[in-house]
This record gives C-alpha cells, structure tokens and sequence, in this order.
C-alpha cells in the first residue's frame, strides 16, 4: 500500500537536517484539549516540526500523531502504518489543515494512543472518508481511504480538535477507564519514549 | 495513534489472565443482625468466623469456579451494548434506568471487600446493593441480605430481569449473601476473595447456593 506523492523524503535524505524527538504530551495536560490553528504556509519551521514529528512516531513505535501531542497548536499530522496488517510499505504521509470532507459506513476498531498510554478500547468511526489536507510543499491533496488508515486519519484529526478516543466511548465503558486515566494524569505510566514533564506547556506558534 | 501490542505480550498477557481466573473466587458474605451491633457487643468476633469462612471457601472454590467472569470483559461488553444497541432497552421492563444503574456498578468494580463495610473503601455484599439501589433509584433498602431477601417481591429463576437481586445460601445461614442480577446468567456482587466483581449464577458454586431472587423496583414479577 503506498499514496503517491505525498511525502517525498526529502528531508529524511538531506544530512544537513537534524532530527529531534520531542517528548510526547499525555492525558492531563492542556494541549491536548486545545482546538489546533490552521498553517498558513510551509515554511522551514514547519518542514522542521513535520519532521520531528516523524522521527518522534517512528521512535515511540506509533503509526500516527498529532502537533497536539508534542504540544504544538498548528494543524498537522503524520501517519505511518508501516506493519500493520497487510501493509509492508507506506510513504509517510504529512497532512496539513486536514479536512473530512465525506465520510461513509460505521465500523468498530480497537485503538491505543500514544497520549493514554497502555490503554486500548474499541471505537466506533466511519469506515471510509474523503479527506482534503495540504502536503508538505502546502499542495492542495485530496484522498479517499478506508481501514487502518482512514482509521488513523480520523484519530488524529481528532487531536488536532482537542478530542480523544476516550471522549468516544460509552458512558459505562469511560466510567470503568477512570481509575486508569486518573494514574495517567498523575503521570504514573510506564513508557517506552520520552514522555513532557506533567506541567503547562508552552504552544509554539507560527 | 499507538499500534497493537506485539503478539508475544498478548500471549503472556492471556497466561497471565488464565492464572488469575484459575486462582479462585469467592463470596460469602455473611450477614446477619450482628453488624447492627450496639457499642456494648463486639462485632471482631464475627469477623473472625468471616475469615476463617472465607479461607474455607476459597479452598472449596478453587475446585468449584468453573465459570469465571472477568469483570473487565464483562464491562467492556456491557457498556458496547449500551452504547450501540436497541435490543437492550435501556429501561428494563421493571421501570430501571439500566445505564444509570450500570454506572452505579462500575464505580464500585474492584472495590475491596470489607465486613460491614458501606463505602468505596471497602464495601459487603448487601452495602453494595444498597449503596447502589440508594443511588441509582433513591431506594433505600434495609442493610442486611436477610433484610433485603424479606423486602422485595420474588422472582422465578427463569425469569430475571436487569436489576433483581440475587440471593445465595453461603454460610447455612438463608440468605447470606446478595447481588444484582445484570443479564445471560451474570451478576454483581461484593466478593469476599475479589471484592465487587461480575459472577455467573450458572458457576456450579453460585447455582448450588442460589436461594431465589427478588424485584424490588416495579410491578409485581409474576
């Protein structure tokens, strides 16, 4: 499975460019709550933060994120699902300012996140969307996508408006999660990737 | 979004949970006019007989708790139904609100079992069905099994409904123990080995003991 065009790579070949991975924000901290601002344009510092957000996927074994969850405010995502089923190539996508613009059918999955670790439920979304989103040269982008993918897009794109899978469980089911989230907002989780302090964070802005 | 944990962990996590489920159960929950104790008796003694009962128990249990439940599973199923089905109404024909009282007894799921205990520090099994009856329906039911045994109208065994308690003979002593019938044979209830947990009437343990149920809430049962 690949989608053509989107994210060339660019970056990840240039040697000049140095990658950081940024600490994840988990459940708790404000930033995640917060609606994300439209990008107005690409510039280096959003090259550079799409490429951090790559590296910072890859490394915590993510296959998506959202600026949220690196506690920037600036409508961005990135998706990889590399590995998962039935998938053993995919180009990394960029999306910038995504947009639903269709979307079809209701299908339940189980999904974690990287915000709410350990946690994993079945959710309830479209099975298929038509999603609009700049890419990283800021190209008007249109896809139509279905299964893992369309399933990732919809996550994500949830953060960037301040929502979480958990927002979308039953009212029992979120009741029963309670003692859990309670731990992960006091910061009692155990992680495999650099986790931001529990604190305010500072957004960045463009 | 987080990818699936690697297979492996599932495996262990699955050995892990048959270890847990095969490890026992157990309610008994005796209850009597002893826990309306007056400042003059002492209530310790009775305590004591609780847990010389409940080590007796749980070695019956180990060879008797054929149907576990796993109140995680249970939850989880519970609440998808709630969610996203019209076959479970969401007023029983009772006149309970089921969502209502679910979430009543979720807040109390894992909550340790303690002998004449009344609050989310430690609960018994017919504090348990009071807290929540008290709560979820502002019904306010007498604080002993044997109390709450006499309080209601019975209910034929084939014929429960969400939201009947459920009574058990543990201890010789009729009805010793209490729980709320939730649906397909399962039950709420403050355990004594696993505190407020989902059992099976159905588990060879819980269908030997089981005295007769009553509906306390709505029209007479039959």
């Amino acid at each position: 499975m690949s989608v053509p065009g989107e994210w060339s790579g660019h970056l990840q070949n240039n040697p000049e460019v140095v990658v950081a991975i940024l600490p994840i924000y988990t459940l708790g901290q404000s930033v995640l709550r917060k609606k994300a601002r439209p990008v107005k344009g690409v510039d280096e510092r959003i090259r550079q933060l799409a490429q951090d957000m790559l590296e910072t996927m890859h490394k915590a074994n993510g296959v998506g994120l959202a600026a949220n969850q690196v506690g920037v405010l600036q409508r961005i995502l990135v998706v990889d699902i590399t590995g998962t089923e039935g998938v053993d190539h995919f180009d990394p996508l960029v999306m910038i300012n995504p947009e639903v613009m269709d979307q079809e059918g209701k299908v339940a999955m189980e999904e974690g996140c990287l915000s709410l670790p350990e946690l994993r439920d079945e959710v309830v979304r479209a099975e298929r969307i038509k999603v609009r989103y700049r890419d990283i040269h800021f190209e008007q982008q249109t896809l139509e996508v279905q299964g893992m993918l369309s399933r990732v897009i919809q996550h994500e794109l949830d953060h960037l408006n301040g929502v979480l899978f958990i927002d979308r469980l039953g009212p029992v089911r979120r009741r029963m999660l309670r003692g859990r989230l309670n731990k992960i907002e006091k910061g009692d989780i155990e992680v495999t990737y650099d986790v931001a302090p529990i604190q305010e964070p500072v957004a960045h802005t463009a | 979004m987080s990818r699936r944990p690697a297979a492996i962990r599932c495996s262990v996590a699955a050995a892990m949970f048959g270890l847990a489920a095969a490890a026992l159960v157990l309610a008994g929950c005796s209850a009597s006019s002893t826990r309306f104790a007056t400042p003059g008796e002492s209530v310790d003694h009775e305590e004591e007989n609780e847990l010389r009962f409940a080590t007796r128990i749980r070695e019956e249990e180990r060879r008797e708790d054929d149907r576990p439940v796993s109140a995680e599973e249970t939850g989880r199923r519970l609440s998808k139904r709630s969610a996203t089905s019209t076959r479970y109404e969401n007023t029983t024909p009772a006149g309970l609100n089921r969502d209502r009282l679910l979430l009543d007894v979720v807040d109390y799921l894992g909550v340790p079992y303690v002998y004449g205990g009344n609050t989310k520090k430690g609960i018994d099994c017919s504090g348990f069905t009071a807290q929540v009856y008290q709560s979820a329906v502002q019904k306010k039911l007498p604080r002993s099994a044997r109390e709450q045994y006499a309080f209601g109208t019975p209910v034929n065994r084939t014929r429960l409904q969400f939201g009947d308690l459920v009574f058990f003979n543990t201890t010789g002593r009729v009805p010793s123990h209490v729980g709320i019938y939730i649906e397909d044979e399962l039950f709420a209830h403050a355990s004594v080995t696993r505190g407020v947990t989902f059992s099976s009437l159905e588990s060879t343990y819980y269908r030997k003991r089981f005295v007769g149920a009553r509906r306390v809430v709505g029209a007479p049962a039959e």
